[in-house]
This record gives C-alpha cells, structure tokens and sequence, in this order.
C-alpha cells in the first residue's frame, strides 16, 4: 500500500513537472544566445554567495568529496550545467565500498551471536546429565545478557550514527534552501518562494526535530522493551514493545503524510501561479511596450533562463550531497539488518529458539529505522524536485 | 527526553533485578509468590509517568529551532540590476533604430513581487549620433515623447543631459 502511494506521489510530481536539468542547450538554441547565456551563467555563478555550502563540502571525507569530481561547488555547478558532471562508475563504487566496509564491521558480531548460540545450544544439551534445571537458568541468563549487549551496543551505535546524518541533513537544508529560494526571488518566484519558506522551517526544524526526539527515541524504547521482555521468563514486555513501535510508526507516518500533502498543493499551486504570472508579465512587454517590449523580453529571458539553470543545477547537486549522504547509513542499517536475519535463521537449527528469535526480532524492529532515514531523505529529494520544477514553467 | 530514559532504565533495572532473584529461588510457592511481587511493581514503575503526562502534557524541547531563511538580498539586487541594464540596453536599441545612435541611458526603476515601474529615465546625448533625417525636429521633445512610448509609461519622469 505505501509503495502503491509512493509511486502515486512520484507519477503525480512528474507529470505536473516536466523536469529538464539540462536546458542550457534547448534555450541557448531557441535564443540564438548561446554566447551570452554561458557569459550570464558565468556571471550570476559568480555573483551567487556559496561560502556556506563550500564550507560544508570542504568537511567531508575525501570518498565523497571524489563524488563531486573534487571541485568547488561553483564549479560543479557549472560542470553540470555543461552536462558532465554524473559519473555512474564513481557513484556505483561508493556503494560497493559502502557496502564492503559494513559488511566487514557486521561480520564479528554475526560469528559472535553463532558462538554464543551454540555456547548454549551446548551446555543445554548437557542437562539431565551434568547439569541442573538451575544452572541451564543462569547459563540462559547469561548467553541472552551476552547476546542482547552485543544487539543493544550495534543498534545504539546504528542509532546514534542516523542522527548524525539527520543533523547533517538539516544541515544541508539550511545551507542549500537559502541558496535556492535566493534565486526563485531572483526568477521572480515570490508565490513559491513564500510558500516554500515556512516548509523550509518546518521541514529544517519540526520534521527531522520531531523524528530525533520523538519517533527514534520511541524505537528506542521499543528495542529495550524487546530486550527486557526477553531476557525475563517473568515479566513479559512483548505487547508494550509493540505499543511504543506502533506509536513511533504512526508519529512518522502522520507527520510525513500531512509534510508531504502540505507542499505538494501548496508548491504545486504556487508554482502554476507564479509561472502564469511571469508569462503574462512577459506578454504584457512584448505586446504594451510596442518597440522595445520585443528586446526586453528577449533581455529578460536570458536573464532568468541563466538563473534557472543555476538553481536547477545547484538543486541536482544537492540531490547528489543527499544521495551520499543518506546512501551509507542505509546501506548500514539494511546490511545490519540482514545480518541479524541471517544470524536468526543460522542459529535456529541450533535449536535456540530464544536467541534466534530476539536476533530475528531485532533484524526486524531495525528496518523502522531505514524507514525513518528513507522518509526523510524522500522528503528532501521532493522538495527539491519541486524547487528544481517551479521556474521552468515560467520559461 | 531525560525522564524518559530514566523511566526505561527504572524498568530495566526491575526486570533484571527480578530475573536474579528468580533464578536464586528455587521452585516453591515463595518463587511465585515473588515473580507476581515484581511483575507488579514493573507495571507500577510503567504507569508512574502517566499522571503527570495527563496533567502536564508532553513538554518536548524544541529550542533550536531555525528562525527565518535569509534570501540574499545582495544577489535579488544584482539580479534586478541585470533586469534594468537590460531595459537600458533595449532603450538604446530602439533609439539606435529611430536614428538616434551611441546615446547613454540611465534607468530608475522600482521592483515590487517581480513586476518593475519605470521611474525615472536619465538620457545623455554627450557622444550621440544624430540621423540626417532627423535633423530638423527638437531632438529633446523627440526623445522624451520616444522613452514615454518606449516604457509605456507616460508618467515617467526623463532627464536629457549634453
């Protein structure tokens, strides 16, 4: 049903944006300007204050920093705005290196929950003969206490690193937004930008506040539950685990849900208004201004058309910023994931249903988290794209 | 979120607690008797923040919060300014097909939501070339009854220097 929504949204945002990130070609033709265009672009690049975002490139490792070529900001911009900027092999390697590098750090923790399982699978087969019903107790205490420090430790750590990329996204927001709503004033975009202001807040603020300090610390809660409830033969916690879990589902759904619907209408609405209103403002030139309304609509044109570019192209570039940086952390936590289903259903056959079955219950709670980091990222990625849509329609 | 990690750690504490002192006992009645003891302190430890989140709502922090997004006035300016060097250049062009070559022209132009009102034109003949066709008219009468059909603005105050 969410895939069936999430393509719903996607078709819908496409077909109402015609979205063209390469238009400096199309319009240079159309114009016979193509001269002029690259000295406008040129000059507007340079005009454009990119200190901040240069500045947060400038922290980031050296893989993602070979990501964007190892230029500066501006000149990836342009780079992109020449059409060469995407290389598919750098973006396919820092994936296989993201995933190598996980793969390795889960490995221990994988053969360490086998040892532990077999540990116990061990000295309970030995019950009866050497061992008591008490002992078998105390040593199923400790393998679970062993096991549920070992799934506590990676999940707090998968955690603690997931904020971290929620920080750096909103970092990113406050960075780009700015930036990319600068140039819509400059398009003439003042319906969208109004719009797109508060979301910025909202998004920047209330959104990815409401998931670091409600929704995660909810699947927080929800883990420990599962943790305890296992770990006591007496105090069942499975029913209060599942209750903070659905709690923490609903608050993220709601709140990406009404996100989401908000700025769609309203971007959507904003963005027809303000490309009707350039378009009748550009009429209005070349029809009441009898002689010069011709070269002034011409002037203008190549004026906005080298301003979209730019914020066409500098909303690509912050799709790709996105990309790697959401990108490793659900590689992460999806790999995570795997490898605690994979351990579940390799320590089942041992016959320790109790380990496998928190391992398994983990593998399971932890994709709450890859929908949290997925959802905001697709929020992110959206509100982009709208961006990106809304001064093309006034071209 | 500090009460809430207390409240979990309070009801981790209790089950581990209770997990010990069940595996110490051995299987009498007392063992039951304390398993029920500490199952119902854990729901005890559990409801205990209920009362005050009834009575005093939930008090999340939410203190950094970003205040406004800045639109970076100085680059609106120059953009505006591109638009204007653009409506001086179309002036000089029409003129330039009037007859009236290498004149400068000066725009004072007010922006308002992305629409612009033509204030004021300022017109130095200073190195104009005037066509031998219009030699014979009053350039300065020409020249303003020009900019006003120009601009389409007939209100538009014109200057004419040299």
């Amino acid at each position: 049903m969410r895939i069936k929504i999430l393509a719903i949204i996607i078709i819908a945002v496409s077909a109402v944006f015609p979205t063209d990130f390469y238009e400096a070609d199309s319009l240079g033709m159309r114009r016979g300007g193509d001269g002029e265009l690259t000295t406008n672009i040129e000059e507007i690049a340079d005009k454009l204050d990119l200190t901040a975002l240069e500045e947060f490139l400038s922290n980031l490792t050296e893989q993602q920093k070979s990501f964007l070529g190892g230029v500066s900001a501006k000149d990836f911009i342009k780079k992109i705005i020449a059409g060469d900027a995407i290389d598919l092999n750098s973006i396919f390697g820092f994936i296989l290196s993201a995933l190598g590098a996980n793969a390795k750090t889960f490995l221990p923790l994988m053969l360490a929950l086998i040892a532990v399982a077999i540990a116990y699978n061990v000295i309970n087969s030995m019950k009866g003969k050497f061992a008591s019903d008490s002992v078998e107790s105390i040593v199923r205490f400790a393998c679970m206490g062993i096991t549920l420090i070992l799934l506590i430790t990676q999940v707090y750590f998968v955690i603690n690193s997931a904020v971290g990329m929620l920080n750096s996204l909103k970092a990113q927001t406050e960075i780009i937004f700015p930036i990319l709503l600068t140039l819509m004033t400059a398009i003439g975009a003042g319906a969208s930008v109004s719009v797109y202001r508060p979301a910025v807040i909202v998004f920047a603020s209330g959104m990815i506040n409401l998931i670091t300090t409600i929704a995660i610390p909810l699947f927080l809660i929800s883990v420990v539950f599962t943790a305890v409830g296992s770990l006591s033969s007496g105090v069942k916690l499975k029913e209060m685990s599942s209750f903070f879990s659905t709690v923490s589902k609903w608050v993220l759904n709601t709140s990406f849900f009404l996100f989401m619907a908000f700025l769609s209408i309203q971007g959507i609405t904003a963005s027809v208004y303000d490309g009707i209103s350039i378009r009748t403002t550009k009429f209005a030139l070349s029809k009441y201004v009898p002689v010069i309304g011709g070269y002034l609509s011409e002037g203008f044109n190549l004026i906005m058309a080298g301003s979209v570019l730019i914020k066409n192209s500098l909303g690509l570039t912050a799709i790709l910023i996105l990309l790697f940086t959401v990108l490793p952390y659900v590689i992460q936590i999806v790999l995570l994931s795997l490898t605690l289903r994979l351990t579940a259903a390799i320590t089942e056959p041992l016959g320790s249903s109790e380990i496998s079955g928190v391992v398994g219950g983990f593998g399971k709670n932890i994709n709450l988290l890859v929908a949290m980091i997925l959802g905001v990222g697709f929020l992110y990625f959206v509100f982009i794209l709208l961006i990106i849509a809304t001064g093309n329609l006034s071209l | 979120m500090k009460f809430v990690s207390a409240w979990v750690m309070s009801i981790l504490g209790i089950v581990i607690i209770g997990t010990i002192v069940d595996l110490l006992l051995s299987k009498s009645r007392l063992k039951n008797f304390i398993r029920s003891i500490f199952a119902t302190v854990c729901i005890l430890v559990i409801i205990t923040p209920l009362p005050s989140i009834v009575k005093n709502g939930f008090d999340m922090d939410f203190s950094d919060l970003v205040g406004d997004i800045q639109i970076d006035d100085d680059f609106v300016g120059f953009s505006e300014r591109q638009k204007v060097i653009a409506l001086e250049k179309a002036i000089e062009s029409a003129f330039d097909e009037e007859g009236i070559s290498k004149l400068s022209v000066k725009a004072d132009v007010e922006f308002e939501s992305g629409n612009f009102t033509v204030k004021r034109i300022t017109v130095d003949l200073t190195d104009s070339v005037i066509n031998e066709n219009l030699a014979n008219i009053n350039k300065y009468e020409f020249i303003k009854e020009r900019v006003k059909k120009f601009t389409g603005n007939p209100e538009v105050e014109i200057i004419i220097n040299g």
